[in-house]
């Protein structure tokens, strides 16, 4: 039984552990690309081009992204440190590996999830806000290319905006895909959770504490 | 171990520390407590009968009973059918 578990909380492990450093580039890249469209909608409305509107729209979402991502970034670095410990020793193990060893791992991370629940719930909203801001962004590129294309030299900007739209539609799809892991993770461990403190009741009769 | 544990998880990993006899100061380091809780747990755990005091002179130390393997045992299968029942996490 304990090979069969030991397996799965690898499988769990290396899965949140992939899912938290994916995580983190995106937060690091969701912030680049927030500045990135925050100064190139401000040198576009220095130079007069297209619609004041539309880039204070930019601007916001821009911002947006900023404050998002560095939310996201401090998130992802706060759940991977007590990851990496409980990695550390899964990976430093000798075979076979003991019943108490497994248990061990099952309460150190049901101790990281507790510590981290309300973080992990944080990062499904992050992430389906940041989700559809990036969604947005796409959108409000398909727009500009298309208003782009009665201008002069209004084919190039146009593939330059479906470019971006590009980009920003894939992160955004990621990202909400990304907030439905964290969702199945959080659902799998308040399970536990729950189930845990009902055999702690179990514990209590067994060791005669009322 | 660190992080939010519960209290039974506390005194599982006290157990499980104190299978070969332990000095008071190895087992709240080992088990992330302070001086207070520390005497508090093991305060508990050796009135329940599942631990021994071992005096050897001005040694003091404690060791987990044949009672405590039965818990421990107990505990190891109620957390280890968290993991076997409830569907995991895969990306």
């Amino acid at each position: 039984m304990t090979t069969g578990i030991e397996k799965q909380f690898g499988h769990e492990l290396t899965s949140f552990f992939v899912l938290i450093l994916l995580n983190l580039a995106f937060g690091a890249l969701v912030m680049a690309i927030g500045l990135q469209v925050i100064i190139t909608s401000v040198l576009a409305m220095a130079g007069g081009q297209t619609s004041d509107v539309l880039q204070v729209i930019r601007v916001a979402i821009g911002m947006a992204g900023v404050v998002l991502g560095s939310f996201w970034l401090h998130s992802s670095a706060k759940i991977i440190r007590g990851l990496k410990a409980i990695r550390k020793e899964y990976k430093n193990r000798t075979t076979p590996v003991s019943d108490d060893t497994v248990t061990g791992w099952i309460v150190e991370m049901m101790a990281h999830y507790r510590q981290n629940r309300s973080t992990i719930r944080w990062m499904t909203i992050i992430c389906s806000l940041g989700g559809c801001t990036y969604l947005a962004l796409g959108i409000v590129n398909i727009v500009q290319g298309i208003f782009a294309i009665v201008s002069p030299g209004g084919m190039v900007m146009l593939g330059i905006s479906f470019l971006a739209a590009g980009i920003n539609l894939s992160i955004g799809i990621v990202t909400l895909l990304f907030s439905t892991w964290f969702h199945k993770y959080s659902a799998s461990w308040d399970c536990r959770l729950a189930e845990a403190s009902q055999a702690e009741n179990s514990l209590r009769n067994a060791m005669g504490q009322g | 171990m660190s992080g939010r544990r519960s209290t039974f998880e506390i005194y599982w990993e006290i157990l499980v520390f104190c299978k070969t006899p332990k000095f008071f100061t190895g087992i709240i380091n080992r088990c992330d407590l302070n001086s207070k809780t520390g005497q508090e747990y093991l305060g508990l755990l050796v009135g329940k009968g599942y631990l021994s005091v071992i005096k050897e002179g001005e040694k003091t130390t404690y060791a987990a009973t044949e009672k405590a393997a039965e818990s421990i045992a107990l505990f190891s299968r109620l957390y280890q059918s968290l993991f076997d029942e409830i569907p995991g996490f895969k990306l």
